[in-house]
């Protein structure tokens, strides 16, 4: 991993980015200088200075205090959202490529998931299941776990015909024991690489969420709902927009950064598949 | 080729019916009686009975799902219950915009990404290349909906270039300078999904300049630009249509959540305040129709996918 980020110059610069917001994420109580909630009326919408270093919004809440706070959600939200795609995404997508019986049954399934576009799936499902944070992973994570199943289930395909599977049939292995001992192991870098852009793309269908006022509820300050609020209030207050806005981009834009770097170093055995999707 | 289409056709029947169940018992996963989510909280005693009876919730859930899709195949999704229209009449008020939106989005989509893809090939390695494909990272990660937003705030309020939201309808004035109104939003659905485009034609571009007729193209003395355009660009576009299912997808996101930054009447919007009012037969029928359309577009992609490269006819007619 060291040498990896020594080749590639973006990805420090990416790298030291994200463990500030991961530092802005954890210490937010001690970084941000204001309550993200508390109101200040005599200050509304006032434009950068030394007290509101980002300005404040429109009901006087300190917009750096807010970003800093948004981490939180949008980080704890994107990852929620890969472990539930990725640990349901690798139990069926190894599942339906392993055991025969079940594959039609997965894959006709992730085949439903697939006919709607991402943000519509989400929609009905929080128009299914009601707003909430636990509904939010669910909904946009139904998505992603389709697309790591199909990863997984054609990775699984080709591990299945290597001879040392066979070789382990003929030694009279349990079904259980190849999938956990000599499958999944073998599945972990496409994982990781797929884990990634999953995390970057998560994070952007949130905020897209978010801003359509169908996510995150409104209580817990999101870089999304941020710029929900921040596009009544633009022509007056450009800041709330942009701001909140470039730090989304600068997150998505390092996480595939690294990503990509990923990628590059992959097995060139599941380069093609990882790639495809 | 028509057998190959024939084919693609049933294949998309069990998704067609496995998708037609899922949105219908959407109405039934929410908490709470059926009949009253399809008629909204104000409704009356006498018209929540007569709703139960229409769907007949009193019968087996199998026999529900036909009765609802012997209406749906008729066109008819239900009433609103918010607006005084049938669902069908509501979604064919706000198809105009978005399906215009769409289109725009897609021709610019083209325009930006296949040229750019195309410089990128043929000065592999050089800093144009590496420019290229930062740039097109970059609006990878860049949401469709922030974009909009400075957009609006650069060119409709600082400069007042371009209206900053609304759209009157075209067919109904028939006056096309209102797709204007559609310019900035267009614009912002299309941006971020240059990036995918633009990766696709220069990849494939540079396989295919690898093949054998390439390199006999060039030795039988046609020129560089020849060579690109007639053999290289052809070829690759095989390629790059088929990595338009995946566009589609994120048109269709796009267009539904820029559709609300520039308050554009289109069905995107509609779903929105649809899901806020809990005007649940709207949502049931937005669902179901874009479902449709998208799979009818990706049906498109496959055929026309298939009419380029007799490859893959072949192949799947196994």
């Amino acid at each position: 991993m060291f040498n990896l980020l020594r080749k590639r110059k973006v990805a420090i610069v990416a790298s030291v980015f994200l463990i500030a917001v991961l530092i802005c994420g954890i210490f937010a109580p001690l970084i941000s200088t204001f309550d993200p909630n508390e109101t200040h009326g005599k200050d509304r919408l006032s434009t950068i200075n030394s007290t509101y270093w980002l300005g404040t919004d429109n009901y006087g809440r300190d917009i750096f205090s807010r970003i800093i706070y948004g981490t939180r959600m949008s980080l704890v939200g994107s990852l929620g959202i890969v472990v539930f795609a990725v640990v349901l995404g690798v139990l069926l997508g190894v599942v339906a490529g392993y055991l025969r019986s079940a594959q039609m049954v997965i894959m006709r399934l992730a085949d439903v998931l697939m006919a709607f576009p991402p943000l519509l799936l989400a929609m009905m499902l929080m128009a299914i299941m009601g707003s909430g944070v636990f509904n939010v992973v669910i909904a946009i994570g139904a998505y992603y776990m389709t697309r790591m199943i199909r990863i997984i289930y054609s990775l699984t395909l080709k591990i299945k015909e290597e001879t040392y599977i066979e070789a382990m049939h003929a030694q009279g292995a349990s079904t259980l024991r190849i999938i956990l001992r000599h499958i999944v192991p073998n599945l972990v870098s496409p994982i990781i690489v797929q884990a990634t852009f999953t995390f970057s793309s998560a994070l952007l269908q949130m905020a897209a969420l978010d801003f359509l006022g169908l996510g995150i509820p409104p209580q817990y300050p999101t870089w999304g709902n941020m710029l929900s609020e921040g596009s009544r209030f633009m022509t007056r207050a450009p800041w709330m927009v942009v701001i909140p806005g470039l730090v989304i981009v600068l997150t998505v834009l390092s996480i595939n950064i690294m990503g990509d770097l990923l990628r590059d170093n992959i097995d060139p055995k599941f380069r093609d598949i990882v790639k495809g999707t | 080729m028509l057998r190959y289409i024939i084919k693609r056709v049933l294949s998309m029947i069990p998704s067609l019916i496995l998708t037609s169940i899922m949105v219908f018992l959407m109405v039934h996963l929410i908490p709470g009686d059926p009949a009253i989510t399809m008629l909204g909280d104000s409704a009356t005693e006498e018209s929540i009975e007569q709703m139960r009876e229409e769907m007949g919730l009193n019968q087996p859930l199998v026999n529900q799902y036909f009765i609802w899709m012997g209406k749906v195949v008729h066109g008819d999704l239900g009433d609103s219950i918010f607006q005084n229209k049938s669902v069908m009449a509501t979604i064919a008020d706000r198809a105009e915009t978005s399906v215009l939106l769409g289109v725009m989005a897609m021709i610019l989509i083209v325009l930006i990404s296949l040229p750019i893809g195309i410089i990128a090939a043929v000065k592999v390695n050089t800093w144009l290349d590496q420019g290229i494909s930062s740039l097109a990272m970059f609006l990878a990660s860049v949401p469709a909906f922030w974009l909009g937003l400075n957009l609006m705030l650069l060119f409709s309020v600082k400069l007042g270039w371009l209206p900053t939201s609304g759209f009157p309808s075209v067919f109904r004035s028939g006056d096309w300078s209102n797709l204007r109104y559609l310019i900035l939003p267009s614009i912002s659905i299309a941006l971020p999904n240059t990036a995918l485009i633009i990766r696709m034609t220069r990849s494939s571009m540079l396989d295919v300049i690898k093949e054998d007729y390439v390199r006999t193209a060039r030795s039988k003395g046609l020129t560089e630009n020849a060579v690109y355009i007639k053999h290289v660009f052809r070829n690759s576009l095989i390629a790059v249509v088929s990595s338009l299912g995946f566009v589609f997808a994120s048109l269709i996101s796009g267009t539904v959540v820029t559709e609300s930054v520039f308050s554009l009447p289109g069905v995107g919007q509609l779903l929105v305040s649809s899901i806020m009012l809990r005007d649940y037969p709207v949502i049931q029928g937005v669902i179901l129709i874009i479902a449709l359309v998208f799979m009818i577009i990706n049906l498109l992609v496959d055929i026309s996918y298939a009419k380029i490269d007799p490859r893959i006819r072949y192949t799947s007619a196994k």
